[in-house]
């Protein structure tokens, strides 16, 4: 799969194990997974722009249509925000996941 | 097992946090629509660019939805046509300027330092040597031709002849005493001057002697950011006056370049400082400097 500039933060072997555990075929476990990535670009990118100021956001988002995979964008963020971003987005990636094993469990209890 | 349910759920949420993210900060959504990716599909589109053949230097069309074809990464920009190169840097400069022409920020201006550099291997900052003009970003207009000695006329230049020539001299004198004493260089200084808002400075007057000679035939770089044309220019004039809402001005053959001389003849440009301290930067429009490259590679 191809790395986004912030891949290293986030963690979800856990939710693949997770698929793994409850026998969920690896075509659904794709599909699933699509979902799930694209939830944490989602609530990712809701936080950078949370918290980088807003004059510098078109220049950021020119950088992630250009080079999305590119490490120099977190060099870029953290020089421009005074939180500690990685830690936020770590938080937030956490925070989503959690929703997500939490949907994950219920539905696949209540289905069994 | 049948999944459908937890795909269902699942998609519900994402639906949700697209939503939110897209509430919370419609801009940033839009100029990603407006560049063909939807948020959420981001991974996709690095995708697509790590296959397109991008990162190897080569151009081609990235991925489809995108309005213009994407930049190569700084390592290929040595090989680029000079049309190319103008309608990348054109496409870069704007992400840093801007809505309505205004005053820049010190991070606008860092940011298109580095772009010319990159771009053109040109070293040129909105301050130099402390001095700096009222703005960097601003509307210029079409000047006419300045009378290069004593009894010059608008039929002694080679071009641009029905653009006129001025009844006075401009702001630093005649070029030259004579005809006889015009050389080639003093020739390129009239054909490539701008004007500038000298008079406007808070202390033009109290550092007059000083500014004056600071500012004689000043290399600047004057960028178009409407299509990237970039042009070495050279300050020979003073103006134009405030009242008419201009704030620099172009020969015939700068305006007629950056492709300024039709209609209301001025439009917005990007005026730097050109850092050139042994004069090595011709006049005119701008070419791919590569002396940085080959100090670099002599190293």
């Amino acid at each position: 799969m191809t790395k986004l500039f912030y891949d290293h933060l986030i963690i979800i072997e856990d939710i693949e194990l997770l698929f793994t555990q409850q026998k969920i075929s690896s075509e659904d476990q794709q599909k699933l997974l699509a979902l799930i990535h694209k939830q944490l670009e989602h609530t990712i990118l809701d936080t950078i722009l949370t918290y980088l100021p807003e004059a510098h956001h078109k220049e950021f988002l020119h950088k992630l249509v250009h080079h999305p995979y590119d490490q120099q964008i977190m060099t870029y963020l953290k020089e421009r925000i005074t939180v500690d971003i990685e830690f936020q987005i770590m938080k937030t990636a956490e925070k989503t996941k959690r929703q997500i094993i939490r949907q994950i469990k219920k539905t696949t209890r209540t289905s069994t | 097992m049948d999944n459908s349910a937890l795909f269902n759920v699942l998609a519900k949420q994402t639906k949700r946090s697209e939503k939110r993210l897209t509430d919370r900060h419609p801009n940033a959504v839009q100029f990603l629509l407006n560049s063909g990716i939807t948020p959420g599909k981001i991974r996709d589109h690095a995708a697509r660019l790590l296959t397109s053949g991008i990162l190897s230097g080569t151009m081609m069309l990235a991925a489809p939805g995108l309005h213009h074809i994407l930049p190569p990464k700084t390592s290929s920009l040595a090989q680029l046509s000079i049309v190319d190169r103008q309608k990348f840097f054109g496409q870069e400069i704007d992400v840093y300027l801007p809505k309505t022409v205004s005053p820049l920020t010190a991070d606008q201006e860092q940011g298109i330092s580095r772009l010319i550099s990159e771009f053109w291997g040109i070293e040129s900052r909105s301050s130099l040597d402390g001095e700096r003009l009222n703005q960097s970003y601003g509307l210029i207009g079409a000047e006419q031709h300045l009378p290069r000695y004593p009894g010059d006329t608008v039929q002694e230049h080679d071009s641009f002849q029905e653009k006129g020539i001025t009844p006075g001299k401009g702001a630093w004198g005649y070029f030259s005493y004579s005809k006889d004493e015009l050389t080639p260089e003093l020739v390129e200084k009239e054909k490539y001057y701008v004007a500038v808002q000298t008079l406007y400075l808070p202390d033009w007057n109290s550092r007059l002697a000083y500014l004056r000679d600071w500012y004689k035939y000043r290399k600047v770089i004057v960028v178009n950011p409407a299509n990237g044309k970039t042009i070495i220019c050279d300050i020979a004039d003073a103006g134009p006056a405030a009242f008419t809402g201009k704030h620099f001005g172009g020969s015939p053959e700068v305006m007629a370049f950056l492709g300024l001389n039709v209609g209301m003849q001025k439009g917005p440009v990007v005026l730097f400082f050109v850092d050139d301290p042994h004069n090595t930067i011709p006049l005119g429009p701008a070419q791919y400097n590569p002396r940085k490259e080959n100090a670099l590679a002599l190293k």
